[in-house]
């Protein structure tokens, strides 16, 4: 977790406009908002190309 | 001056009653007060946060006088928490990390990290460990947050 005030460089190289922002792979994918469980794994297969 | 007030220490510790094995926080600061203004008080924070329960622990690396360590952990900022359970050999890394002081709603997600890394669980669904068991390649989810 990465508090977006305190890194705002981070926050800007990673595009967060709304929290949370969860950026996988370094960018190659972000899910915003708070989701279910399932739909994190399913944005993990997708970002693998699975 | 305490950072956290007898209420918030009473609940806290009270919470810590559900520890089961035991913790150990590395907390990464750096000296330079224009690269890490919130040190010293994220510092304090985990001071006091660990103070609470005998089933946590800390350790303070300096990055500037242990890059060596920072390295090992993959630590590039400062503060960063490592919430690393603490094995026979020591700290069992299952790569929770912490970038930023975890204040105000921040404070209880450092609270549940350590519920969850002392419980040694990650309490997903069967489904979810099947489908992490079998990844090939490392995923690295980075989730940023603000404290209101």
């Amino acid at each position: 977790m990465v508090e977006a005030g305190e890194f705002p460089a981070l926050a800007n190289q990673y595009q967060v406009t709304g929290v949370p922002d969860t950026s996988i792979n370094h960018g190659k994918n972000k899910v915003v908002g708070a989701v279910p469980e399932e739909h994190l794994v399913a944005a993990i297969r997708q970002t693998l190309g699975m | 001056m305490p950072l956290l007030n007898e209420s918030i220490q009473s609940q806290v510790r009270d919470v810590f009653q559900e520890l089961k094995e035991p913790v150990h926080v590395l907390l990464f600061v750096s000296k330079d007060k224009n690269a890490c203004p919130y040190c010293d008080d994220t510092r304090q924070l985990l001071e006091e946060v660990v103070d609470l329960s005998d089933k946590l622990q800390l350790s303070v690396f300096d990055m500037d006088e242990e890059p060596a360590v920072a390295e090992n952990y993959n630590v590039d900022k400062a503060p960063t928490l490592v919430i690393a359970a603490e094995g026979e050999d020591g700290p069992i890394d299952y790569g929770v990390r912490y970038a930023g002081i975890p204040s105000g709603h921040e404070f209880s997600s450092l609270i549940q990290d350590l519920i969850q890394v002392s419980s040694r669980d990650s309490g997903l669904s069967q489904p979810t460990r099947d489908f992490l068991a079998q990844l090939k390649e490392p995923v690295h989810l980075q989730i940023f947050v603000t404290p209101t």
